[in-house]
């Protein structure tokens, strides 16, 4: 469905080149939700915004391809990838509830996209965004309503119908539900899992929350700076952890129900513009040796699509019989 | 024996500004609450976005003043105090705010911001209780740090900050405000552990503020539960979380993410807190929960003992 491959993203600042996403290769296949974690500069945004197109000014491809159904939507002419983008992937903003227009009514809102891409009048338009409305739970009392007039969750709904009217195949949802509650981020989660068996979409999930990612995906992904740590199945990556950095994220939960107490991952986020050399998480691991100064990010595959960056695992491209 | 804070009526009302609000109609953010946080101990106030538990927390750290109610610090009235009080309370207590983007001041140097304290309290002080407290928080080398601005730190450097300003002057009452709820989710333990640590080491009394009962739970020894301006369950924290009595208490443990993938999250409750007013009769929680029975719409439930050491606002009880 989304083949990435080698994919090298670059900020150019008044500091010098960044590197926010270096040699990602991961797949993601139709009607699962893939989830991706990562902290303040893992580069997990910029992946969002690189496949949505979205990178501000500063920021570019150097190298690498974003393969949708076959088609690398960065080689696209861009009439062509606005078209994909528009019609085949939609996103979800971080905070965004607030990326309602104030002016506009929700369902006017809604309709929008339909507009813009000019598939249809405007009767027509208004017709599937009401009846996106209510797949979504808002009835009809909220169409004509303007977005301060609704509540978090209600105006989180309107979002997700907008990101839904184009009938995308593939949802980005990125960081949907910062700045809720538990109780609306919890049934937000719910909305999502429903409309994605329902409506047989891929969702590309990304937190910095690794429990919620958890109780969503299907597969997780994890950066680290900017670089992967670990790919695998959700049962690979809680059961199964390689990476002491992936252990670090399991054990740092503050559990409700156990007992045992949570460790925390010591020391910050990598500062992306300055990374350590070789194992950009080497300063805060525990297990760190010298030679992960010169770790080249060359994967340890443990079984199937189990990916495990790590020096420890130590390449090479055949797993176990090493 | 004196307590650390002693909350007893609490109500703190705003009158909505505009041309098109009725006359006489309040926002009731706080509606008669009762606390009382012993010495040495930390309490937790836990509730959804306008449960009441920030304002709480200002009229307790005597920023902002109740419609009515009395709130007493460490054995002082802190609305009803001599100037002279009010000063050596001032001393006393602390807070910490959510948002180390907006509570650090951007022109002023991590040692100034840190002195300010201090200084705007007369405390004398020595250079080396600046260089300590920023390696006691984890700003090490201390002076690596004193000369930068904030925009020059990290998310988590600028949380450090504002923990070291608080703790500089040696309170012994601290307001936490969602002191992680900014922060990378990898990075609160790490955190809260070192809260605890200084609140151990000092034995300040504290109270924190959040709307995640899983962090209430991991640092507070009992838990406060707010709805709409009032308490509707108050108890232990690990009885709280091992055994919830409220339906409103159940659906915010229930919320929390845990490890694993799960199909639907069982959440046992309706829409959400906009959809409760605080002008309904009976129970305010009644429309958001799946239990109400009849008696729930006529009258509204007193928090009453409903087991030892256990508060209840509920008609199940």
């Amino acid at each position: 469905m989304i083949e990435i491959e080698d994919l090298t993203v670059i900020y150019r600042t008044r500091e010098g080149k960044i590197r926010a996403l270096e040699n990602i290769n991961v797949d993601i296949k139709s009607n699962e939700i893939f989830g991706i974690v990562g902290e303040s500069g893992s580069g997990k945004t910029t992946l969002a915004m690189t496949i949505m197109g979205l990178l501000p000014r500063n920021g570019y491809v150097e190298s690498g391809s974003i393969k949708v159904d076959g088609d690398d939507i960065l080689k696209l002419k861009p009439e062509m990838a606005r078209m994909v983008r528009g019609k085949v992937i939609s996103l979800v903003f971080q905070g965004a509830m607030n990326s309602l227009n104030p002016l506009l009514k929700i369902e006017d809102q809604v309709a929008e996209p339909l507009l813009i891409h000019r598939s249809t009048n405007r009767g027509e338009a208004l017709r599937r965004a009401r009846e996106t409305l209510e797949l979504m739970g808002l009835d009809s009392f909220t169409w004509k309503k303007y977005p301060h007039e609704l509540s978090g969750g209600m105006k989180q709904r309107a979002v997700i119908a907008t990101a839904m009217i184009m009938k995308p195949s593939i949802i980005i949802a990125d960081e949907p539900s910062t700045a809720l509650d538990v109780i609306t981020q919890a049934q937000l989660m719910n909305i999502l899992k429903e409309l994605q068996k329902m409506a047989r979409i891929t969702i590309i999930f990304i937190s910095h929350d690794f429990p919620l990612v958890s109780e969503m995906a299907d597969r997780i992904m994890i950066l680290y700076g900017g670089k992967p740590s670990e790919i695998g199945s959700n049962r690979q990556i809680l059961s199964e952890a390689g990476h002491p950095y992936t252990k670090g994220l399991i054990n740092s939960v503050p559990m409700i129900s156990a007992r045992s107490k949570p460790e925390a991952i010591p020391g910050e986020p990598v500062n992306i513009k300055n990374p350590p050399a070789g194992c950009r998480f080497k300063p805060r691991c525990k297990m760190a040796l010298d030679s992960c100064g010169s770790y080249d990010y060359s994967p340890k595959i443990i079984e199937g699509d189990h990916m495990i960056f790590c020096k420890m695992f130590e390449g090479g491209k055949d797993g176990r019989s090493t | 024996m004196v307590e650390a804070l002693s909350v007893k009526g609490l109500k703190k009302y705003y009158k909505p500004r505009g041309r098109f609000v009725s006359k006489g109609s309040f926002v009731k953010a706080v509606d008669g609450v009762d606390l009382s946080i012993p010495e040495a101990s930390i309490h937790s106030v836990v509730g959804e976005t306008g449960s009441g538990k920030s304002t709480i927390g200002r009229v307790v750290a005597g920023l902002i003043e109740p419609t009515s109610g009395e709130v007493f610090v460490q054995g002082t009235d802190v609305f009803n105090s001599s100037k002279k009080e009010m000063r050596d309370l001032r001393k006393k207590v602390q807070i910490i705010f959510q948002d180390p983007y907006s509570s650090l001041n951007p022109r002023f140097t991590v040692m100034r911001i840190i002195e300010e304290p201090l200084k705007l309290n007369k405390i004398p002080f020595k250079s080396d209780q600046i260089t300590e407290i920023l390696r006691k928080v984890g700003l090490t080398p201390p002076e690596d740090f004193l000369n930068r601005y904030p925009h020059e730190l990290s998310g988590g450097q600028r949380q450090r900050v504002a923990i070291a300003r608080s703790f500089v002057i040696d309170p012994t009452f601290v307001v936490a405000d969602e002191p992680v709820s900014m922060l990378d989710a990898s990075m609160r333990v790490s955190f809260l552990d070192l809260i605890a640590g200084i609140q151990r080491e000092r034995k300040i009394s504290m109270m924190l503020i959040s709307h995640d009962i899983s962090i209430a739970y991991y640092l507070s020894s009992r838990i406060n539960v707010l709805y709409l301006g009032k308490i509707v369950e108050a108890g232990d924290g690990e009885e709280i979380v091992n055994g919830p009595l409220h339906p409103y208490t159940k659906a915010l443990i229930q919320s929390v993410p845990k490890l694993g993938k799960i199909e639907k999250k069982s959440v046992d409750i309706k829409g959400n807190i906009m959809t409760s007013s605080s002008e309904i009769t009976g129970c305010k929680f009644r429309e958001r929960c799946i239990f109400a029975i009849d008696i729930c719409r006529k009258k509204e439930p007193e928090l009453v003992e409903a087991k030892p050491n256990r508060l209840v606002a509920c008609h199940l009880y």
